[in-house]
């Protein structure tokens, strides 16, 4: 059990806060990534087969 | 001489870049998750109370960090926006542009932890202290250059005009850094860590406080890299897209 004291909540909201944030920071990074990732994808594919075609 | 600035602007190329960064991530994201969570756990359980703050001290292992990177990242977009201006390198600009909402993030940390250590300790969330008003006014310039970014499309002229606030707001970033050393009054205490080893806090809190820090700058060069790369590629599938 974490106890410090009459300053738990302080370093537990203060710790669960920051870590919020960053979480929300890492996870929009991530998965705005792996989308622009996908799209690069499909678009160099599909520029390579008009190539072919040509 | 000429040969190394050649090859040094030789980084400033996309592909090179994106190569580079793919190489480099997974040995920083093993960096950043060791030395944050050594340096947050021997901090927060294994330091002793401060002898007036009591155990409220252990919130410096994520407040100072974040306090470092929300200065330091805006003048790394100082930077970079400088060498567009100069240079025309993409790649600069688009690492400023990628910098931004990590920067603007850190800020939100630092001034959500001081703010809860600040209630206890000063006895308010908020003061109109030196320091924290030129973190807000920080922060208000990261909401601005984010904005541009999102208002408009990506071009040479949206590149400048965020190239300019940038280096108006650095004048808040560097005022931040020194608000502490310039004005004594304020709630504000000095800085906790300083290359004047009599200005350092105690040792015992310094050395996990050094290894955070080390897992933030890890945490901040391995977004920056990410989200660059994120940034080159939908450059290149606008640029593809055009060419139809």
């Amino acid at each position: 059990m974490i106890d410090f004291g009459k300053y738990t909540w302080t370093i537990i909201s203060a710790y669960g806060g920051a870590s919020m944030l960053i979480i929300i920071l890492l996870i929009m990074t991530i998965l705005k990534s792996r989308k622009v990732n996908k799209e690069l994808l499909v678009v160099e594919q599909k520029k390579s087969i008009d190539a072919q075609d040509d | 001489m000429h040969k190394n600035s050649r090859s040094l602007w030789e980084f400033a190329n996309p592909k090179r870049f994106v190569s580079i960064a793919n190489k480099l991530i997974p040995w920083l994201t093993i960096c950043t998750v060791l030395s944050m969570s050594v340096g947050i756990f021997w901090g927060v359980f294994f330091t002793p109370n401060d002898y007036r703050q009591g155990a409220a001290v252990k919130i410096i292992y994520i407040h100072v960090p974040s306090a470092f990177l929300a200065i330091n990242i805006y003048i790394m977009m100082l930077i970079a926006s400088v060498i567009w201006l100069i240079r025309r390198h993409h790649v600069s600009l688009l690492a400023a542009k990628a910098a931004a909402p990590i920067g603007l993030t850190m800020t939100l940390v630092a001034i959500l932890t001081g703010a809860i250590w600040g209630k206890p300790i000063w006895g308010t969330y908020w003061a109109w202290d030196p320091r924290m008003t030129s973190f807000a006014i920080l922060l208000m310039f990261y909401i601005g250059y984010i904005s541009i970014w999102s208002a408009m499309e990506y071009n040479e002229k949206v590149g400048d005009l965020s190239a300019l606030l940038c280096i108006i707001g650095s004048i808040f970033a560097l005022l931040s850094r020194y608000a502490v050393i310039f004005w004594n009054q304020g709630l504000h205490q000095g800085a906790s860590m300083s290359l004047d080893k009599e200005e350092n806090i105690s040792n015992v809190f310094y050395l996990p406080l050094l290894v955070c820090l080390l897992g933030f700058v890890s945490l901040f060069f391995t977004l920056l890299l990410i989200r660059t790369r994120t940034e080159i590629r939908i450059k290149r599938t606008t640029s593809l897209l055009r060419m139809n």
